[in-house]
């Protein structure tokens, strides 16, 4: 082989790496919900903001006790020391955000702007605990304001389950509340559930609990779904009065299992109905 | 005996009764310094700032309270496996969730049952957890109040699950409430392309089917009279379709008699209350608390937690209007008794 030729075959060989890295780190989202080997990679993400005052103008809310942070990290250390979430390479998907770490837009819709088909919308099983409130019509999950996004993902900023999301845990007050409930429900495309609640809840150390449910850890323990596993879960921790509620893409999403611990829906068609379980705390 | 050896000795045996009994007066008067603080609830919402109008009509009279020790609880393979014979259980029980609960399953092609018991607390949890029946996809034929309430007492009867009425504490009272609901809710379309966020929210959501998928059969416990709070207050029978009891959970600290102490009035408590000391949580729109009532409860951490006393707290109820004085919710604040 000529000097010439080698130049040419391996600048080919050099573009043709190039292209295949690329693929591999610049991935293009769809609208629809890509097949990913779910059961045997299996990715989570949390996030957990207690302390709003970093910027040291964002005094509306307050902060949250440190235990609402905990809760979000022993929600991720439990799936991924005893439900293998996250090996390789899902790993990479995987996030843990604490306080200021936690972005808005790790949580808006890809094409509104947002970057969730390399966060929220890029894992299988989200937890979300902080503040929420009404910057303008409905509900809306609160943040650290930023110097890069806003404070508040509200509803018309979510679109999730077109990328990878199939449950997201909402640990705030009254996302889904009746006011809320059509807003929060188009947030739905291809997401199987969204767990929140009717009313008030209060700060506790859920995460733990919750994921203690979803997890058979020894032969005595049996998995709990998705939905049992949100209403026993947090109502331990919350006194009576308050109402958890689940919305469903559909009445099968309800029977879910996260990933590896029991059997998952297909992704449902994505319409206008929704189903709503609502669970009244002892 | 000179008139100074008995000035002496006087001096001495007054000195030796106040040493004697400065552990009875110390914990009467200083109550807060023994660690009976209490970890209030945070709402996870921002709470508004109202006006507070006191309208309650009868204060709590009570100058001193009880505090209660609470007793270790002695939770074992055997223990747990004792009442599993109760429920049906067979077979052996051990340690899940990182030895925080001791479990036993009961696993057929059928059904699943579980029953656990935590470790820190006692409080033990039974459960179907599969097949769903907690939320049935056609409206179950559900027992009326006063079935409902029999079949969870004769339940907890026959499992050693219901309390003595005859123990400290023991006293209950029983509600039956709904448990939980399902619907299908219309919500429109999710939209294709971007849309501003008030075209989105204009689409009402509309309940199309709702029903009742089971009832709650609520203990709810009482110490020396007074009521029991807090995220621990748990005490429940769900009951579905044909009355079948579908899951049970007891959190019942067993407790002894401590120490009277010394507590705050009624009015210092509301100030604390509205001075932000206390806890509680009221909607942004909530322009005016009206607390109607106030009184003493004892409060009880959660299940997973470990307790070693039980300290009563001032309980405030009422409810939260908006700025042209309409009803939006209801109310609950609580503030510490014992500081």
């Amino acid at each position: 082989m000529s000097s010439k030729h080698f130049s040419i075959h391996l600048i080919r060989v050099v573009l043709l790496i190039s292209i295949l890295v690329a693929t591999l780190f610049l991935r293009v989202p769809t609208v629809y919900a890509i097949e990913w080997d779910d059961e045997n990679r299996p990715a989570v993400g949390v996030a957990g903001i207690g302390d709003y005052n970093h910027d040291g103008d964002y005094n509306d809310t307050g902060d949250l006790p440190r235990v609402v942070v905990d809760s979000a990290v022993a929600f991720y250390d439990k799936l991924v020391s005893d439900s293998a979430y996250c090996r390789y390479p899902a790993s990479w998907d995987c996030f843990c955000s604490e306080d200021d770490d936690a972005h808005e837009k790790h949580f808006k819709e890809y094409s509104y702007g947002g970057l969730d088909t390399y966060w929220a919308d890029d894992i299988d099983i989200c937890w979300w605990q902080g503040h929420s409130a009404i910057p303008d019509t409905h509900e809306a999950l609160a943040f650290c304001l930023g110097s890069q996004d806003d404070r508040f993902l509200e509803h018309s900023d979510a679109k999730w389950g077109d990328y990878d999301l199939e449950w997201m845990l909402i640990r705030s007050c009254s996302i889904l509340a009746d006011d809320n409930l059509d807003a929060w429900g188009q947030a739905f495309n291809g997401l199987h559930l969204m767990c929140g609640a009717q009313t008030v809840m209060y700060a506790a150390n859920d995460g733990h609990r919750v994921a203690n449910y979803y997890v058979s850890d020894h032969s005595w323990d049996y998995p709990w779904t998705v939905k049992y596993g949100w209403f026993f879960g947090v109502d331990c921790g919350q006194p009576s009065g308050v109402i958890l509620c689940i919305l469903g893409e559909s009445p099968e999403c309800g029977n879910d299992y996260i990933w590896r611990q029991g059997t998952v829906c297909d992704d449902p068609p994505v319409d206008g109905t929704k189903y709503m379980w609502n669970w009244y705390c002892i | 005996m000179t008139k100074k050896k008995i000035i002496g000795i006087t001096i001495a045996v007054l000195l030796i009764a106040a040493v004697g009994s400065y552990p009875l007066y110390s914990d009467l008067l200083r109550g807060g310094d023994a660690g009976f603080s209490v970890d209030f609830p945070y709402a996870a919402g921002p709470s508004g700032n109202p006006e507070f109008k006191l309208a309650a009509a009868d204060l709590p009279p009570n100058n001193t309270m009880m505090v209660y020790k609470v007793e270790d609880p002695v939770v074992t393979t055997d223990s747990v496996r004792e009442i599993g014979r109760d429920l049906g259980f067979e077979g052996g029980a051990g340690y899940i969730d990182g030895d925080t609960k001791i479990a036993m399953l009961d696993e057929g092609a059928e059904e699943v049952r579980q029953l656990s018991v935590w470790v820190n607390s006692g409080a033990v949890e039974y459960a179907i957890v599969y097949p769903d029946k907690l939320y049935p996809l056609e409206p179950p034929n559900l027992p009326s109040e006063e079935e409902a309430r029999q079949i969870a007492t004769d339940l907890l009867a026959q499992s050693g699950l219901l309390p003595a009425n005859d123990t400290i504490g023991g006293g209950c009272e029983v509600e039956v409430v709904t448990g939980g609901t399902y619907a299908s809710v219309e919500v429109g379309e999710v939209p294709e392309e971007v849309v501003v966020v008030e075209e989105r929210g204009e689409i009402e959501s509309e309940v199309v089917e709702e029903y009742v998928t089971h009832l709650l059969v609520r203990f709810h416990r009482q110490i020396d009279g007074f009521p029991v709070t807090g995220s621990g207050n748990k005490f429940g029978v769900r009951i579905g379709d044909e009355g079948e009891v579908l899951t049970v959970l007891k959190v019942w600290r067993e407790i002894t008699p401590y120490n009277e102490v010394v507590i705050n009035t009624p009015q210092q408590a509301y100030q604390e209350l509205i001075s932000g000391t206390g806890s509680y949580y009221a909607p942004l729109d909530c322009e005016k608390v009206v607390v109607e009532q106030v009184y003493l409860a004892y409060w009880m951490e959660a299940l997973d937690q470990h307790q070693e006393y039980v300290v009563p707290v001032y309980e405030f109820k009422g409810k939260c209007l908006n700025k042209d004085g309409e009803y939006l919710q209801d109310f609950v604040g609580w503030s510490e008794a014992v500081t």
